[in-house]
């Protein structure tokens, strides 16, 4: 049983790194066992997301909206202390896109459970309700189980792991990735796909660094801490490799016509061991289940031979482009 | 194998669901048309399954994610499975 002293999560403050510009206010602390706090934050069409998520067609990540869920919870979680940390994503469930402009509000019923808080959080735009995002807080991170053994990969070392620098595998390159995918910076967070079994698992790169956009707003003054790589980033890029999993067969690197993949919801997503610039992970998503258009992916990543990051389950489907371009206000920006 | 799997309970099952669906435990009644009382669409309808599967140990084929239309239905199908 490993326990990380102040690990993800607590450490999101107003100079935190983050893939969200806008502030996340509170609007009313709430009650527990009364009534839901609420936060609000407004998504400006300059969010520096929307230049790669996406080109010409600008619409919140999912794992952005989670993002401002998880800030309005430690904003709001009512026993207030520096040890609270994320311990799991329980579930999240997209059901509305969030667009420039909109603000996004957040209402957020906490419960105590087995000593470690637990909030539902729904979130809505004017237009509607945009997610539902379950997530589970604990002192210091909780009690964490052992990473289980990885399956259906080869460990590296491992005496059947192909000769070689492993670095040197390449299944898909930096400039193929962006005809499979059409997220583009600062959104492309995969930088080379190194095995790919179709219909069965891929594994990626995730090369982090110091020099990403969510690490231009820290002061010198900064701690470790603060540099620990945004978790709901990390999450999103393991996504993208089980993306290029489903869409190698039917690539559509444009999001305006055509179908354009979406995320559906993430379901029990656990954070490891906190990743920081240098770390090079490495994620293998596996296809559970495909049922036409939607497929259910699992898998983890690792870096520095550790798990960093679990991901339970994770639903992907296709919707024509239309029915995306048809949410967005008429007239609008 | 079925001597892996969980056995069957309807109480147990209700709430598993509810877990799944994000639902209060009472409102997955026996006969909640999971559609059209408990907002499910067709994303989550395959999550249930896959769930499904691996709490249960079996394997739902395609046409028979149909079938998971309220308690009643994906109890009659899970026990149609381990029975065999």
């Amino acid at each position: 049983m490993t326990c990380w002293p102040r690990s993800w999560g607590n450490e999101v403050t107003a100079t935190a790194c983050g893939p969200v510009d806008g502030a996340v206010e509170v609007v009313d602390p709430g009650s527990p066992g009364k009534r839901p706090a609420r936060t609000a934050v407004r998504i400006d069409a300059t969010e520096r997301v929307f230049a790669g998520h996406f080109p010409g067609f600008p619409v919140l990540p999912g794992m952005c909206v989670v993002e401002c869920a998880h800030r309005g919870a430690l904003a709001t979680l009512p026993e207030p202390g520096e040890a609270w940390a994320l311990m799991a994503v329980e579930s999240s469930r997209f059901t509305g896109p969030v667009l420039p402009g909109d603000l996004l509000t957040c209402e957020i019923t906490w419960s105590r459970e087995d000593g470690a808080w637990r909030c539902r959080v729904a979130a809505a735009t004017p237009r509607g309700p945009a997610a539902l995002v379950r997530l589970r807080y604990a002192r210091d991170g909780g009690p964490r189980p052992a990473p289980e053994a990885p399956r259906g990969f080869q460990t590296p070392g491992a005496p059947s792991a192909p000769p070689g620098n492993p670095a040197h595998r390449v299944a898909i390159t930096a400039s193929a990735l962006k005809r499979l995918l059409p997220h583009r910076y600062p959104m492309l967070l995969v930088d080379r796909v190194t095995e790919l079994v179709p219909g069965e698992r891929a594994t990626g790169w995730k090369a982090v660094s110091g020099n990403e956009p969510w690490y231009e707003g820290l002061p010198d003054k900064a701690t470790d801490q603060d540099h620990h790589y945004p978790w709901t980033v990390l999450v999103e890029s393991w996504c993208q490799v089980a993306a290029v999993l489903a869409t190698r067969d039917r690539p559509n690197p444009d999001v305006l016509s055509g179908q354009v993949m979406l995320l559906g919801g993430i379901t029990d997503a656990r954070p490891a061991r906190p990743v920081a610039p240098g770390d090079l992970v490495e994620h293998r998503a596996r296809l559970t289940r495909r049922v036409g258009d939607t497929f259910v992916f699992e898998g983890e990543s690792r870096a520095g031979g550790e798990a960093v990051l679990t991901v339970g389950r994770m639903v992907m489907t296709t919707r024509p482009a239309a029915d995306l371009t048809a949410a967005a206000p008429a007239g609008g920006e | 194998m079925a001597d892996t799997a969980a056995a069957l309970d309807l109480e147990e099952l209700r709430a598993f669901v509810a877990d799944v669906l994000d639902v209060e435990e009472e409102d997955v009644t026996d006969d909640a048309d999971f559609v059209k009382e408990l907002g499910v669409d067709s994303l989550m309808a395959l999550e249930v399954m896959v769930v499904l599967e691996k709490k249960y140990s079996v394997k739902l084929r395609e046409q028979e994610m149909k079938e998971i239309t309220c308690l009643r239905n994906v109890h009659d199908l899970l026990a149609s499975k381990l029975g065999k």
